[in-house]
């Protein structure tokens, strides 16, 4: 009787739990409240004016530790600047499929451009459609200005900050998924995943 | 006489292949509620076209024969096994007036299909040539070896209370006096346990086995003819659900209102059972299943033997 009435506890078990109540979300249509300080898909700010912070200085590129970012600097146009400083940004391509949300270089950015936002559903059907430009990330014109500050490295003394380091190597990766030729490879894989701007500077840089 | 029963034949199978289309969905969906997820309820209205999705993506799979195998017997399996699970149907009283092969040994004939049944699971053990389908493949062959005696004996026992091996006349004899449930619990439990065991459910998978055997017998099989192994699977539940419904739960009858409905309702029972002991019970161990057969159920199965002789002497 002790090994008989054990079975049907157990099934009473799982037959209350048919009733209760589920604990899945239903993704799409219920969403979980994020997190205050979710952080992922990049946002370029404005001044309160209208005109574009960024000033093209290529610092966050230059931190970008998966070379997500890629910047075209330009003279402002004296009668119609696009920014505050002597260059703007005329490219400013953001590849999401590479970007890893570190936040370097909304460190980086001198002018406070850069911001994180809660937007996290970047998932594309191609590598191309992850690519987003200058317009697809700039803030509309009358959006108020956020502070960026994220607090990761500031209390840091300097030799300790995070240093990008394997940046050669990097390239030949890069090179080998873009089937860019490449001095390290000889003959490069035929498939074409990027034209344009961004493929031509990464081939400039890797022959 | 042939065209009715064609007819027939036509409407049991395609009820069948329905029932086993939905099983699967309930399987999914009662081990979902059970666990406290939702289960699928995307394709279709709460999921309901889920089935049919899953028949689409099986057929469109690429269908891999090993080169291992020995390929004519790797073929043979999987159609065995859907072939005796079918058979068995032939005999079922689904309503007096709709019996495919009314047979006075119903009872024996259900025996012999249920036990070439298992010649599919260990052909296809021993064809995929491969050590896990192999390990399914013989754990099978010593489950369903121990496990026809408690069936036969719970059988013998239906048998020497209504005194007929033709299922028709147990129905009757259950309308006349009462359903063999009450005076042949102990068969019915019997049966119940070694039913699980027969069809290779939890908690007797171990032919199966999938956190130990990877697949079991069916490892080595991909696309329609692993899915031939399911279908195999669900139906052997539904005719195990369907034997143990006509044997003890009185078929078609009822307290009100004799018909299918009532047949389907028992069998749609003893299908939920088999779902919820499935996502109730671990599965048992090698040597648990053995001693379970052996120094329990079959012990039982004479006694109640006993039970029911000295009932059908004395009372019927």
């Amino acid at each position: 009787m002790s090994r008989i009435v054990p079975l049907f506890q157990g099934l009473w078990v799982t037959f209350r739990h048919l009733f209760r109540r589920r604990f899945t979300i239903q993704y799409p249509e219920e969403r979980r409240e994020l997190p205050k300080r979710a952080r992922w898909l990049l946002n370029l700010q404005r001044h309160p004016d209208g005109k574009e912070r960024c000033v093209g200085c290529m610092l966050c590129a230059a931190i970008c530790p998966t070379e997500a970012i890629f910047i075209i600097a330009e003279e402002n146009d004296p009668d119609q600047p696009v920014s505050h400083g002597e260059r703007y940004a005329r490219v400013w391509d953001y590849d999401t499929g590479r970007c890893i949300f570190c936040g370097f270089c909304v460190e980086a950015c001198p002018e406070e451009a850069l911001i994180m936002t809660p937007i996290f559903e970047l998932a594309r059907d191609s590598r191309r459609k992850m690519i987003l430009h200058k317009e697809d990330i700039t803030v509309p014109p009358s959006t108020p200005p956020r502070h960026t500050w994220l607090g990761f490295y500031r209390e840091l003394p300097e030799e300790e900050l995070p240093v990008m380091e394997p940046y050669q190597k990097h390239l030949r990766y890069e090179a080998y998924l873009r089937g860019i030729p490449h001095p390290d490879h000889g003959e490069a894989r035929k498939i074409e995943f990027l034209e344009g701007e961004h493929a031509q500077h990464l081939r400039e840089k890797t022959s | 006489m042939i065209l009715q029963t064609g007819v027939r034949i036509g409407v049991v199978f395609g009820v069948l292949i329905t029932i086993v289309a939905y099983m699967t969905l309930a399987e999914r969906k009662v081990s979902a509620w059970m666990q406290d997820r939702y289960g699928p309820n995307r394709v279709g209205p709460r999921g309901l076209l889920q089935p049919f999705a899953d028949v689409l993506k099986l057929l469109l799979k690429e269908d891999i024969t090993p080169r291992h195998v020995d390929r004519w017997l790797y073929t043979l399996a999987p159609a065995m096994i859907v072939i005796f699970a079918l058979t068995a149907f032939s005999v079922i009283p689904f309503h007096p007036s709709f019996v495919i092969a009314d047979i006075p040994v119903a009872v024996l004939f259900l025996l012999a299909a249920a036990s070439m049944d298992t010649y599919g699971l260990i052909l296809a053990g021993w064809a995929s040539h491969s050590k896990y389908p192999l390990l399914g493949g013989l754990r099978s062959a010593a489950q369903v070896i121990s496990y026809e005696l408690p069936v036969a004996l719970s059988f013998a026992s239906v048998v020497v209370l209504t005194g007929s091996f033709s299922l028709l006349d147990i129905q009757d004899f259950q309308h006349r006096y009462v359903w063999l449930l009450i005076p042949n619990i102990l068969g019915f439990v019997i049966h119940l346990v070694a039913a699980f065991a027969e069809t290779n459910r939890a908690p007797f998978d171990l032919p199966e086995a999938e956190s130990e055997l990877v697949g079991g017998y069916h490892t080595e099989y991909a696309s329609m003819r692993w899915a031939l192994f399911f279908l195999g699977e669900y139906l052997n539940m539904a005719v195990a659900a369907s034997v143990i419904t006509v044997l003890y739960l009185g078929g078609w009858y009822g307290p009100f209102q004799p018909g299918f409905w009532w047949f389907f309702l028992k069998v749609a029972a003893i299908l939920f059972l088999y779902l919820w002991v499935r996502f109730t019970f671990p599965r048992f161990r090698y040597d648990q299943l053995m001693n379970l057969c052996w120094k329990v159920l079959i012990p039982l199965g004479l006694v109640n033997l006993i039970w029911v002789t000295a009932l059908r002497l004395w009372l019927f």
